[in-house]
């Protein structure tokens, strides 16, 4: 009997090991495989030979998926609280999460640290150095992620692209019909951003369903970027020797009070209060805003203007389409022109904490490799001698998109590109997109901003019209009449414990209090006032000035 | 003095003109498509996706005669048609909640417009038996579960509400309407296509789900006495999800599922490097060490055929269709496909004007078509595009019930497929080149054909395709000959070329 019990006792230690050990196999990460997910994946599948070629070169194997837009906080928490991290994931980490999702990560062990060296890797070294906030992403003097670098050469604007589209063609068409007593060039003062909304709303907004401004929902109310110092929660006060609510300062409510009277006389028609995310940017490719406040990247842009052309009961040409999406510079009521500020990076690479240092080495050299001139030459064009090839620049040679043409793009001073095996599509006239694995690997590192006038994906009506706006606001900046609404460092990055924790519920909370200001009539200043200043506030804003020194 | 000088310069110009004409074509020898040489003896033809229109009002008045008359000159042995059950159920939870899955009161509306625009399509496959795969899309309710009344998101096709309404779908269809041209049921599109958690209906929809959903639907077909309606195992798309689903279909579902269905999308690169060949033959060939019946008694189809290259993943579309190569490429896919195992294919798709994307823009039409009825299209986009014109002339050859086969002794980016009718009295092949130059050779099939003493030659590319004046192809040349007897056929660099037997 004795026996027979040793023996099932045998039996179920040798039973819980096997499960044990197959339970343990689960978990182990696959060496063999690396798992990523990303935002810009949302239209690739990695099944394409550029990423098979990837493949074979770094021997390993790739296994991707998206996050969406509308989720992706979501979609990142989700896997992160399940513990199901892929190896390599993307974050959103801004102004106000800073410190409750890296942090997090890092205290919680779920990310790991990048090597403390990185010059095995150095185009990832120089891309991670170039960023110019990084110091504070270490942690014990480690970094736990890369910087999504917008351009990887560093020189990005330091001002958005949130700005205002408009309907040129409503414009030139009241001033043909003497409504409109301003020059229609693009370029307007307060006075004649103001004529143009007051045109605008007395000729075309009397339906009651067409709107002389609008905002994208998390812009509104824009205009108050005309008067305020700051773009989010905090700000200095004027003798800079605190930190206040942004949201109290005079010069936040001059804005608030002056979006309140464009609500009442109705320039702010669309009702913002009960728009959901998308739906004014839907309502202006309808055609029934004539100032739209949006962030205009080049996706964005792109989009708004295929939309207006798809819904449009007939092919617009170009200059008519031009008319229906021209970008506005406007200059605010103290004569300079205002824009938020941007860094040179948008979103965090993190790895997993579960990888092994050799995947990681692994995934660092694919980085690098992206990165490289000749990687870089890969992702935009595919393979040398079958998708491309390199010629030299001379005197006699010709530019351009047709079979004269001796190159398409200049890659560097002599050296040009000409696509061999790029289609056109016959129906748009811009080039397909290939698919091109390593074209979406390397949005790992970076957005490639360096690129856009050399890759042939770029919209070619699109983009040059926003490359004058920003050259124009580059100008107006040297000249110092730009004003860049920029949170300081110090307190952007800052992480004291009542901010880290209720930063993002606090800006939601008084984002909530400007809209009941300007739609709820009972609801009165001093109530405002009360809302982003005390409260919450105080506790913040006195944590954050005693960790600074200053009160 | 310059009346020679211009004479000459004349010459030389009339000498550079013909030289650059006459591209000198790669000579490969004779290619002979051997008897021993079979690709398959269990093809079932090619076809289109025509989808339930999912508003008419949307195109051309009138133009539903210009689809029939598409169609007819396609002739697909093939039609996937997919639906949905929001158009059709009514009073859902009439008489219980959304998680009261007892409920079983609800009930249809099969008279509305939806199954109007079905019908006129199954009412000419019917007619012309044309074998049709139906569908669902997916599960009725909100993929935001916040807005979602239904409760069907949660449990996908396991919801047994799922097997009741796919079965009272059927039973009108088949029972009902009579159509006995249906012969496979799509248990949801793309079931490993989970997308993202509030915006896909698919997200909660695991595998283990679909099976268990493709289980109970068969119960509930086989209930009602449709036990000759088959499910398609799969239905999913991409190499890695059928990679994924495929081998679990082939180890449990092998008792319930006669039918492989996969839909590929894939690259320019693949198709030219003639890569895709293999990939299809690997899937294939792991599908069968688990299920040996494939091949036999079971099959594999394609039921979603396009590229993956040129196509908008915002709007839906696909930005190649208007090009020749399009033509070209999806020939190779075709060609390839069937090399690598493939008993039948449906391309992806017939009319721009079948399906929309809703977005936060409203309603935009997916082009993908092999022509438009929408209204809103201009001249241009409604046009019958290259591609309708090469894949007429490759459902009008490569008919089910043919015998394929390949060759040996090929250049360098030419494949080749021919087939022989059941009777042995008609057929021809396809020579796709994809190099650079243009290649010449000798055809000839070793089976025997009595066919008509002429062939018909179609050449495929911008330069050469040609239209009669009824807008649809015409061969290039007729010729007497003979299959069995040496042809002598160029085919132009980025060009096929297809010799039949009869006029396609």
């Amino acid at each position: 009997m004795k026996k027979v019990l040793l023996i099932i006792l045998a039996l179920s230690i040798a039973l819980s090991c096997a499960v044990g050990f197959a339970a343990c196999n689960r978990n182990k990460d696959d060496e063999s495989v690396i798992t990523i997910r990303n935002l810009y994946f949302n239209d690739w599948n990695g099944e394409d030979d550029y990423t098979a070629m990837l493949e074979e070169m770094f021997d390993t194997k790739f296994k991707v998926s998206s996050y969406s837009w509308a989720d992706w906080s979501t979609q990142v928490s989700s896997s992160w609280q399940s513990n199901s991290l892929p190896n390599v994931f993307q974050d959103d980490i801004d102004s106000y999460n800073f410190a409750n999702t890296y942090l997090a990560y890092v205290e919680d062990g779920s990310v790991k640290a990048l090597p403390d060296d990185l010059s095995p890797w150095p185009n990832v070294k120089k891309l991670v150095e170039s960023v110019a906030d990084i110091k504070h992403f270490k942690v014990d003097g480690k970094l736990y992620g890369i910087p999504v670098a917008k351009n990887i050469n560093g020189n990005v604007a330091e001002f958005t692209p949130f700005t205002y589209v408009y309907r040129r063609d409503w414009a030139k068409e009241l001033k043909e019909q003497g409504k409109l007593n301003i020059e229609v060039d693009d370029d307007y003062t307060w006075t004649e951003f103001t004529a143009l909304l007051k045109a605008f709303y007395d000729n075309k907004c009397q339906s009651g369903n067409v709107y002389a401004l609008a905002d994208v929902e998390w812009g509104f109310p824009s205009i108050i970027n005309f008067y305020k110092d700051a773009p989010h929660c905090f700000t200095y006060n004027s003798t800079k020797t605190e930190v206040v609510s942004n949201y109290a300062t005079d010069n936040y409510v001059n804005g608030l009070k002056q979006a309140k009277a464009w609500v009442e006389n109705g320039y702010y028609g669309y009702d913002q209060f009960r728009s959901n995310d998308g739906d004014a940017n839907k309502v202006y490719y309808g055609g029934r805003i004539g100032v739209f406040y949006e962030n205009l990247s080049l996706t964005n842009y792109t989009t708004l203007r295929k939309n207006i052309q798809e819904t449009s009961t007939r092919r617009l040409s170009k200059e008519e389409l031009d008319d229906k999406t021209a970008i506005m510079k406007v200059s605010g009521p103290d004569g300079k022109y205002a824009l938020e500020g941007q860094e040179d990076w948008f979103s965090m690479t993190f790895f997993s904490s579960k990888i092994s240092d050799e995947k990681m080495e692994k995934i660092l050299s694919i980085m690098d490799y992206l990165l490289s001139e000749e990687g870089t030459l890969f992702g935009l064009y595919g393979v040398e001698g079958h998708d491309y090839e390199k010629v030299e620049i001379t005197a006699d040679s010709i530019q351009g998109d047709d079979e004269y043409s001796d190159y398409n793009y200049v890659w560097k001073d002599g050296v040009g590109i000409k696509l061999l095996s790029w289609t056109k599509s016959e129906g748009t006239n811009q080039y397909v997109n290939p698919y091109n694995g390593a074209r979406y690997l390397r949005y790992m590192c970076t957005l490639g901003y360096d690129i856009i006038d050399k890759d042939p994906l770029t919209d070619t009506s699109a983009y040059p019209i926003l490359k004058d706006w920003e050259d124009f606001m580059l100008a107006q900046q040297e000249a110092g009449n730009l004003r860049i609404l920029k949170e300081p460092a110090e307190v952007k990055w800052l992480s004291t414990p009542t901010k880290a924790d209720r930063a993002g519920g606090v800006l939601e909370a008084a984002n909530k209090s400007v809209q009941d200001y300007l739609y709820n009539s009972g609801y009165t200043l001093d109530q405002y006032k009360n809302e982003v200043s005390k409260g919450t506030w105080e506790t913040m804003l006195g944590e954050i000035n005693r960790a600074l020194g200053l009160k | 003095m310059k009346k020679i000088i211009a004479i000459l310069l004349l010459l030389i110009l009339i000498m550079s003109v013909l030289a650059a004409c006459h591209e000198e074509a790669e000579y490969t020898g004779e290619v002979v498509f051997a008897k021993n040489r079979v690709v398959s003896l269990s093809f079932d033809g090619l076809g289109v996706e025509w989808g339930t229109y999912e508003d008419t009002k949307k195109t051309v008045k009138g133009s539903w005669d210009r689809v029939l008359t598409a169609v007819e000159r396609l002739d697909p042995a093939l039609v996937r048609c997919m639906t949905n059950l929001d158009w059709f159920v009514t009073d859902f939870n009439k008489n219980g909640t959304p998680d009261d899955y007892s409920d079983d009161t609800w009930s249809y509306n099969f008279n509305n417009k939806q199954m109007v625009n079905a019908c006129d399509v199954l009412d000419y496959c019917q007619a012309h038996g044309v074998k049709v795969a139906f569908g669902v899309w997916n599960v009725i309710g909100d993929a935001n579960q916040k807005k979602d009344e239904f409760g069907m998101i949660p449990n996908a096709t396991a919801d047994p509400r799922w097997a009741k309404m796919c079965a009272d779908l059927m039973d009108y269809l088949i029972k009902v309407k009579g159509y006995t041209c249906i012969c496979w049921f799509v248990n949801t599109n793309e079931p490993n296509v989970t997308g993202n958690e509030g915006s896909s209906k698919n997200y909660y929809n695991t595998y283990d789900k679909w099976e268990q959903g493709v289980r109970n639907v068969r119960a509930a077909f086989d209930s009602i006495g449709l036990t000759d309606l088959d499910i398609i195992g799969g239905d999913t798309t991409g190499i890695a999800g059928c990679e994924l689903y495929l081998p679990k279909i082939a180890s449990n579902l092998a008792d319930v599922v006669n039918n492989y269905g996969i839909h590929m999308y894939v690259t320019q690169m693949t198709i030219e490097k003639g890569t895709y060949k293999d990939t299809i033959a690997s899937l294939y060939g792991q599908t069968r060490k688990k299920d040996e019946a494939l091949g036999k008694t079971k099959q594999m189809y394609i039921w979603e055929a396009g590229l993956y290259t040129g196509k908008n993943d915002v709007t839906d579309c696909q930005a190649l269709i208007r090009n020749y190569e399009y033509g070209y490429l999806m020939a190779d896919y075709t060609v390839q496909s069937i090399l690598g195992g493939i008993n039948g294919l449906v391309y992806w798709d017939l009319d721009d004007a079948m399906h929309f994307m809703y977005g936060a823009s409203g309603a935009t039409a997916k082009e993908w078509g092999m022509f438009s009825t929408l209204a809103a299209a201009s001249a241009k986009m409604q046009e019958y595009r290259p591609w309708y014109h090469s894949s007429v002339l490759l459902t009008n050859l490569f008919r089910p019930g043919n015998v394929l086969y390949d060759a040996g002794g090929l250049s360098e980016g030419m494949r080749v497929l021919s087939t022989v009718d059941k009777d042995r009295t008609k057929g021809g092949y396809i020579v796709l080149n994809s190099s650079s130059k243009a290649v010449k050779g000798e055809f000839v099939l070793e089976e025997e054909v009595k066919d008509s003493g002429k062939l018909y030659i179609y050449v495929y590319n911008k330069a050469s395709l040609k239209l009669g004046s009824d807008g649809f192809v015409v061969p290039n040349y007729v010729v007497d000959g003979n299959l069995n007897k040496r042809t002598e056929i160029t085919v132009p660099a980025k060009s096929f070329v297809v010799v039949s037997s009869e006029r396609l």
